[in-house]
């Protein structure tokens, strides 16, 4: 079962560099024992030989047309297709809490987030023991929405994944991923170590985001 | 060949993978396979003579994807896609030289319904029936509905097909090796809205191999009463070299497959990862096996999409969303206000109710609207099933209609008039209906003349195919206090039906002590009484502490309860709260001073105790100026100045609504306090957008500070705020928005009030929003956090 880091959750609730009180903490722990209780997590990947030209990453039958995409995965021969979902029990129990109890939705908001994050990071962790036989690595994911990754790729990597039918994750018209706490991602295949374990927040352009980890 | 004519004849060979095999023949990964197979009609065309060849009584159209939805974009149209692969189909069938018949395939619209996803029941609807007319217009023999894992979509296509086509329809649905659906639901819960929708033939494909499906199938053979197919996948994936294999083969498969025709299947067939050599060797091994005829399953159930209820112990149903008696739930019904609602809802459930009742009986709304829109909401929430409870049979069929699972109907009689108007629509969307002992003659003084209307009612409802386990009697709870023999006539019906009818028996218990002091004595006591004479379902108030003491002891003293343990579990650690003690011990501080300290420690349940011990000496008015918003306001600061987390202002929001809803009876006006009429403003998510956390949290800070919210919901296009700004003339809008992708509807919504010459001004916030996307999209204000969007509309109406 993944687990919850603390200190992800605090983030999210907007605390950056304090601590909430230990009534607060205690609401915390209950809010992350019952998102557990309801994640169904699932993933799936799928690897693929990549071919990157100026800007373009082709992928299967895709062409990923992302600047920043392809200096990502620059010097890898491969790369992952992934998905991955806590399933829709945890948006329903949020929705529920909505209705009843709008501060304890906002904190099991927060820890399925962080859930989401850790489970997609386990099932990495796992994807890359297996490549480390090869003398493969993997690079961070990049999901669509990230630099010029358009969210309109999500159609195609859930649809190559088949993951409607295999993990029940889907997009609305408006380009949202149903179940909420879901990932799709491009992870790069590298035959080198180096930039392969980078702070996420690291990665992206928005130096202002209220959540940023680190400092800014 | 007539497929309900062989299905009762003889065990049914279904045909294997298209998609692997199609995938095989050069399909690429993402690609269409339905549109793959028109355009490559030869290799169709082979895969299915090769089934055919292998002695199948069934093949299935490449259809599986072939709806408005997942064709979206695509150049051919549904009515092409269908009636093609139908075609290709049909003309494998006539050259087979045997009977064989042709199924079309309908597969999941690849969205989810709303209310968590954002397609409607309609739209899925109206895609499932295009499919299915163009099905039967190009001569399929049957319908298989397959790969499903929504109950709320499998209903809808199997409505779509039985309204607009007379096609045989299989409903069959993918579950993971514990039985559950990847939407929450199980199969205990998805057997009983199959059941109730009447179909050929149910089951489960895809997702597992047929050894993951032997404990499934067991399961199955358990509860349903419908013939059973199974179509497993070849064993798991593996991905060996970048290839998908999966790890059963010919003989393996046709092994178990020859276990699971023993356990009770009449259809059997492969799905991912099959081959014809698969089912060659399947129909080989199973060529001379005896079918089992499928048993009539007498349990009374009903089901939500996750649980299944049975009435063979006790059913508490709630009964508090029903306005009668109830001005604050009136009030709440007219002015939409849901969460109030649903929250009634969630309390009930916390509070251990099984099934929740939905009574919306108010002549000035519009009931059947209503009704659809509160089971729609609940039913995403909760995994309770609901008891639907109206009169209006307009309101019961739409109701029944988007019902995710099988309902409990609240009611029939034996009045003809009723009787006419409620079976049709059990027939038609499945359900346990509860039959009251009374008709044209009004209700009969004696037991056994209430078991005879009984009976009428369950000979009519057999004449409509609705079998006895699906009718539940309730022999009506008369007044004790108007007449003496009011409670032993009630209960000695109960006994009398269940022992010459054998049905299940309800009652809405509180009746009996109408018009008498300390009705939970009478109410408890009662309740006691008939479960001793055999009562199986009570529609009572959860809450009430009374009832559910006088359920669990006696589930504890039947036996039901074993060792005591839930009697035991329950009845510790329920103490009652101590809040009071605490405030009436000590003499100072004093109470307004408490109140505030509740609010700002988020503190709900002192927060409501203080306020009502308040209002023995400040007016509402005074209470909610003089204390509630000062409270408030030191929140908000410490928000604003970062030492107060977003958290700690949720919870003292919430200690605010409580404080509210306990001083809100004592208002004398009809309208909610503190909510002035002059500041109203219209708060939505907009069109595509379905989360709304962020504009909930903006909603409840802002109704704290006495804003007047119509609160349009999540997905709302730009036309139904602009209608509504005008229609309620509304100076101030609140527009939210979490994606980049749904900010062109904001600025949609906002060129559309400008247009209609409107004086409204627009605050906007969300995720994505930042300064500068709000002043190109023309808004007022942007709102950064929550406490910013209360500041605006304070200043807002102010000056």
């Amino acid at each position: 079962m993944f687990a919850i880091p603390e200190r992800e959750v605090f983030r999210y609730l907007g605390y950056r560099d304090t601590s909430p009180s230990e009534d607060i903490v205690k609401i915390i722990n209950e809010c992350a024992s019952v998102i557990k209780n309801e994640a169904n997590a699932k993933s799936l990947s799928r690897i693929f030989d990549i071919v990157i030209n100026e800007g373009t990453v082709l992928l299967g039958g895709l062409i990923l047309k992302s600047k920043s995409l392809a200096k990502h995965v620059k010097g890898c021969e491969k790369a992952i297709l992934f998905a991955s979902t806590l399933g829709i029990q945890v948006d329903r129990i949020i929705a529920r809490f909505e209705h009843a109890d709008m501060s304890r939705a906002l904190i099991l908001n927060a820890c399925a987030a962080a859930a989401i994050e850790s489970f997609s990071d386990d099932e990495c962790k796992i994807l890359s023991e297996k490549l480390v036989h090869e003398g493969l690595y993997l690079k961070p994911r990049f999901s669509p929405g990230y630099g010029d990754l358009s969210l309109s790729y999500q159609k195609d990597i859930l649809s190559i994944l088949e993951a409607q039918k295999k993990i029940g994750l889907s997009l609305t018209d408006s380009l949202m991923l149903i179940p909420a706490k879901s990932v799709t991602a491009v992870i790069g295949v590298s035959a080198s170590r180096n930039d392969c374990s980078i702070d996420k927040c690291a990665l992206c352009d928005k130096t202002d985001c209220a959540f940023r980890s680190g400092g800014v | 060949m007539d497929f309900r004519k062989i299905l009762s004849e003889k065990l049914i060979f279904v045909d294997g993978a298209l998609g692997t095999m199609l995938q095989e023949a050069g399909l690429p990964a993402g690609g269409m396979p339905e549109v793959w197979g028109i355009e490559h009609p030869d290799i169709l065309r082979s895969i299915h003579d090769s089934y055919l060849a292998c002695g199948c009584d069934i093949i299935t159209t490449n259809t599986f994807g072939a709806n408005a939805i997942k064709l979206s974009g695509c150049n051919y149209s549904v009515a092409e896609v269908v009636s093609r692969s139908v075609s290709i189909a049909r003309s494998a069938v006539e050259a087979c030289g045997r009977d064989a018949l042709v199924a079309a395939d309908i597969g999941p619209t690849g969205k989810l319904l709303k209310p968590l996803g954002d397609l409607s029941f309609y739209d899925a609807y109206d895609a499932f029936r295009e499919a299915a007319v163009a099905s039967e217009k190009a001569g399929a023999d049957v319908i298989f509905i397959e790969t499903m894992s929504d109950t709320l979509e499998i209903k809808a296509a199997i409505l779509a097909v039985k309204e607009n086509t007379s096609l045989p329809v299989v409903a069959m649905m993918t579950f993971d090796a514990n039985g559950r659906l990847l939407t929450g639901g199980d199969l205990r819960a998805a057997v009983p809205l199959l059941e109730g929708l009447r179909v050929d033939a149910l089951g489960m494909n895809c997702g597992l191999g047929p050894y993951q499906m032997k404990p499934l199938m067991q399961t199955l053979s358990e509860i349903s009463s419908t013939p059973i197919f199974l179509n497993p996948n070849a064993g798991l994936p593996k991905y060996i070299d970048g290839q998908t294999v999966f790890d059963v083969g010919p003989d393996e498969f046709a092994v178990t497959m020859a276990e699971i025709v023993e356990m009770g299947a009449r259809g059997i067939g492969g799905c991912c990862g099959t081959t014809p050599m698969h089912i060659k060797r399947m129909i080989e091994k199973c060529r001379h096996l005896v079918p089992k005829s499928t048993t009539k399953k007498i349990d009374t159930v009903v089901s939500s999409y996750s649980n299944a209820v049975s009435f063979d112990d006790i059913v508490i149903i709630g009964e508090r969303i029903n306005p009668t008696g109830k001005p604050r739930l009136k009030t709440a019904l007219r002015e939409n206000d849901m969460d109030y609602i649903l929250e009634i809802g969630i309390s009930q459930q916390n509070c251990g109710a099984h099934i929740l009742d939905v009574n919306v009986g108010l002549p000035e709304i519009d009931e059947p609207a209503m009704m659809e829109k509160i089971i729609s909401e609940l039913q995403g929430i909760s995994p309770l099933p609901i008891q639907i409870d109206t009169s209006n049979i307009s309101a019961m069929e739409r109701a029944m209609r988007i019902y995710n699972g099988k309902p409990l109907i609240n009611s029939v009689n034996g009045k003809k008039e009723s009787m006419d108007a409620v079976f049709p629509l059990v027939r038609k969307y499945g359900g346990v209906v509860i039959a009251l002992a009374l008709d044209e003659n009004g209700i009969p003084d004696t037991p056994s003349g209430r078991v005879e209307i009984i009976k009428k009612i369950i000979d009519r409802a057999a004449s409509y195919g609705i079998e006895k386990k699906d009718i539940i009697a309730d022999m009506l709870t008369m007044t004790v206090s108007t007449g003496a023999d009011a409670a032993k006539t009630t209960l000695d019906a109960i006994r009398l039906v269940k022992s010459e009818l054998g049905v299940k028996t309800s009652l809405g218990v509180s009746n009996v002590s109408f018009g008498l002091p300390r009705r939970e004595i009478i109410n408890s006591a009662f309740f006691t009484m008939a479960l001793s004479v055999g009562l199986d379902a009570a529609i009572i108030n959860p809450s009430s502490s009374d009832m559910m003491n006088a359920y669990a002891a006696f589930r504890a003293l039947s036996g039901l309860d074993k060792n005591c343990s839930n009697y035991i579990s329950s009845m510790s650690g329920s103490a009652p709260a101590s809040v009071s003690s605490t405030s009436e011990s000590s003499p100072l501080p004093s109470e307004d001073l408490r109140l505030k300290d509740a609010i700002i420690h988020g503190l709900r349940e002192k927060a409501s105790v203080s306020a009502k011990a308040l209002l023995a000496s400040t007016a509402p008015m005074d209470i909610i100026n003089g204390v509630i918003i000062p409270a408030l306001d030191v929140v908000g600061r410490g928000f604003e100045d970062g030492t107060i987390f977003l958290p700690q202002l949720l919870m003292s929001a919430e200690a605010v609504k409580d404080a509210f809803e306990t001083i809100k009876p004592h208002i004398l006006s009809g309208r909610s306090p503190g909510k002035d009429s002059r500041r109203r403003i219209i708060l939505a998510t907009v069109k595509g957008d379905i989360h709304d956390i962020g504009k909930n949290i903006v909603k409840v800070l802002l109704e704290n500070y006495g804003f007047d919210v119509l609160d349009l919901g999540r997905d709302v296009d730009p036309e139904i705020i602009v209608n509504k700004i005008k229609s309620e003339n509304i100076r101030l809008v609140g527009l939210s928005a979490l994606m980049t992708t749904t900010v062109p509807s904001m600025a949609e919504t906002i060129k559309l009030i400008r247009e209609s010459g409107l004086d409204c001004a627009v605050m906007v916030g969300g995720a994505v929003m930042t300064q500068e996307y709000a002043d190109l999209i023309g808004a007022d204000f942007y709102g950064a956090d929550a406490m910013a969007a209360v500041r605006y509309a304070n200043s807002f109406f102010a000056g």
